[in-house]
């Protein structure tokens, strides 16, 4: 239990100098927010009031630390745009692309591990080259091309699945508790509208995916190839051990720790990675909600965003950290 | 495959000429290596470093994943394996059959799984159906009670790095013997142990050995220990036999000049410190190939015709050989 606390420790410090830096570099980098905030016309007297009114002419230190306090509260602060609460905005856009992370993750995973296992198992093979050529052809196409073409293509030309936004026409007065459409189509026992919800994230996910499978193919592969030099493997065939019983029973446990370190990292990448996806799916999500708010200079906005998804970053780290110290034995043994 | 019932003379395990080569390159280990192995027999390989000695039972037993059997015949059993698919041939009869314990005890039993599980596993293997739970925990258990290991109970859920080297390595002897193999071929099974650690294992093999019956080949670089522990001795230097002798006569009788220099090596209590002699020069490495002996650069006796002469074979399978060219220690 050391060990958990320890971690969750580490994750809150991480956090809060995470914090700080994008807070400092928000206001280094940004021009006057009270400026844009106060638009093209406004006079020097409204500038000056506007930057009253936002706590902008407290010292720097002050300012955070006020912001500091608001985040425990809850409070990410108010967009200087919409007028609206951020954590409000942050509520409502989080679950889209959390849903989209989470099955282009899923897609992740089932493509990896078996490609990674099999491809150490047979390294130097030629099925090893070709799914390395896969590989750097899936690391060296640009996520917006492949995201166009698979729009064009399979939603345009074949008709097969949904070309953008989040949910059919004809189920658009949907909503739920939660904001996740796939768990609250479930709880209302909505069959119609979770397959809509899924047929609508198939191909951005896909899309958004195919960069991280790719590194997730090397990782696994390097994770595992040095599982199979081993004695223990050695010993497995000299018992006849047939080889997926040696892949799946025996080198798996002891390569996947590392790999899924990597895709714990992954899954907080992706969403910041969304945007591009986002944008050209037209679906509604944290990453277009992040790009409004630098284009305005949305301070809080853009901190609040960096936060969250900071959050969820180290939620998935943390997650997968005590998921790796509650599957190993060993850990368990020594604490 | 000549034997509709097998002779009681007939050996367990008879390797005719066998030639092994590497897969990626085709470059040739190890050449014309015959020798038979008895039940019940202890049968000790011998050589130094790079001598050929892993490669040749590694590849023998199909473990080795970047070498092949490229010439000869192995019969195990009066059933001779097909060269053509050797290696799955081969496989087939590891985990029932024949047993094998890897060199490294810290590196050979699977880090995440529970001794009791890698047990039980290996006898599920080998009956190959389940026999119940409990029934294989207490075969296991009592497996491990008599290698050795202490509170077999508690160990069985244990996990393979709370035990030190040599209980692993009993762990490992104990995963193989469950399968109740014939012949066990253990590869340096004591060289990460220390002295008196390793007494203890041989000892613990050799008594299983005795009691059940079971025919070993135990591969070491180590001459003496060899000697106090095994019936014959194969000597292979540069990836040739040298010698088959008994390992009563090393040291006694005239034997290979390579034996006899490595007899020489070892300090024992009988011998004054003038007698404990190094051999001169470097240990050439596997694929020397049959012509001429890999051992005559570095031989006290060498003559031109050891340089060049084909190497003799030990063709008639006998339990004794010498393949020195000029008849050193033939019997």
């Amino acid at each position: 239990m050391a060990y958990v606390a320890q971690r969750i420790v580490f994750s809150i410090l991480s956090l809060f100098v995470l914090l700080f830096i994008t807070f400092l570099l928000s206001h280094v980098v940004a021009g006057d927010p009270a400026i844009v905030a106060a638009g093209p016309n406004a006079g020097a007297a409204k500038i000056a009031l506007l930057r009253e009114q936002m706590g902008l002419d407290k010292p720097l230190l002050t300012q955070f630390a006020i912001y500091c306090g608001q985040i425990l509260q809850g409070d990410l602060g108010t967009s200087w745009f919409t007028r609206q609460p951020i954590a409000s905005d942050v509520l409502r856009e989080l679950p889209p692309s959390l849903e989209l992370v989470f099955i282009a993750m899923l897609i992740n995973l089932a493509v990896s591990l078996p490609l990674g296992l099999l491809t150490a198992r047979y390294a130097g093979s030629r099925f090893d080259d070709l799914v390395r050529l896969g590989v750097m052809a899936g690391a060296g196409l640009p996520v917006f091309w492949i995201a166009i073409i698979l729009q064009q293509i399979v939603a345009g030309r074949w008709q097969l699945l949904p070309t953008a936004g989040r949910l059919g026409f004809a189920n658009r007065e949907f909503s739920g508790a939660t904001g996740f459409y796939l768990f609250d189509s479930l709880a209302a026992g909505n069959m119609n509208v979770f397959l809509d919800t899924l047929a609508h994230l198939v191909l951005p996910a896909f899309a958004l995916s195919l960069l991280f499978t790719a590194v997730g193919v090397r990782i696994t592969r390097t994770a595992m190839i040095g599982e199979f030099r081993k004695d223990y493997v050695t010993l497995a065939r000299a018992k006849g051990a047939s080889e997926p019983r040696i892949m799946f029973r025996h080198v798996f446990a002891n390569g996947a720790t590392p790999a899924l370190t990597v895709f714990g990292m992954q899954f907080g990448w992706m969403l910041g990675a969304t945007v591009l996806v986002e944008e050209i799916f037209g679906r509604p999500g944290i990453g277009r909600y992040a790009v409004k708010a630098v284009t305005q200079s949305d301070i809080h906005a853009v901190v609040a965003v960096v936060f969250v998804v900071g959050v969820v970053f180290l939620l998935a780290n943390l997650l997968v950290d005590i998921a790796l110290y509650v599957l190993s034995p060993r850990k368990q043994q020594r604490a | 495959m000549t034997h509709p019932t097998l002779a009681p003379e007939e050996p367990l395990l008879k390797v005719e000429d066998a030639t092994i080569a590497l897969r990626v390159g085709g470059r040739t280990m190890v050449s014309g290596v015959s020798f038979a192995v008895n039940r019940r027999e202890v049968f000790g390989v011998v050589g130094e470093s790079g001598s050929g000695k892993t490669l040749l039972t590694r590849t023998l037993f199909g473990l080795q994943d970047d070498a092949r059997l490229t010439a000869g015949r192995v019969t195990f059993e009066g059933r001779t394996l097909p060269l053509e698919g050797y290696g799955a041939a081969v496989r087939g009869l590891l985990g029932h059959a024949i047993g094998y314990v890897p060199q490294d005890p810290f590196s050979s039993l699977n880090p995440s799984m529970r001794i009791g599980k890698q047990i039980t596993e290996a006898i599920y293997l080998a009956k190959g159906w389940p026999m119940g739970a409990e029934r294989t925990r207490e075969a296991a258990i009592a497996l491990m009670a008599e290698v050795g290991i202490p509170e077999p109970a508690l160990a069985f859920d244990q996990y393979p790095d709370q035990f030190s080297g040599g209980m692993r390595q009993r762990i490992v002897f104990a995963i193989a013997l469950s399968q109740e193999p014939k012949l066990l071929v253990a590869d340096e099974p004591t060289t990460a142990l220390d002295a008196i650690t390793q007494r203890r294992v041989i000892e613990m093999m050799l008594d299983r050995s005795r009691r059940h019956g079971l025919a070993v080949i135990l591969i070491s670089h180590n001459l003496e220990l060899l000697r106090q522990s095994v019936g014959r001795i194969a000597v292979l230097y540069g990836g040739q036999l040298l010698n088959i002798v008994p390992a009563a006569d090393v040291g006694t009788h005239a034997a290979h000049p390579y034996t006899e220099a490595l007899f020489a090596c070892i300090p024992t209590r009988e011998k004054a410190l003038a007698d404990i002699r190094s051999i001169p020069g470097e240990p050439v490495g596997a694929g020397f190939g049959t012509s001429g002996c890999a051992f005559a650069s570095r031989c006290a006796y060498a003559e031109p015709v050891c340089l060049t002469a084909p190497l003799p074979l030990n063709a008639g399978i006998t339990s004794g050989f010498s393949a020195c060219l000029l008849g050193r220690g033939a019997q």
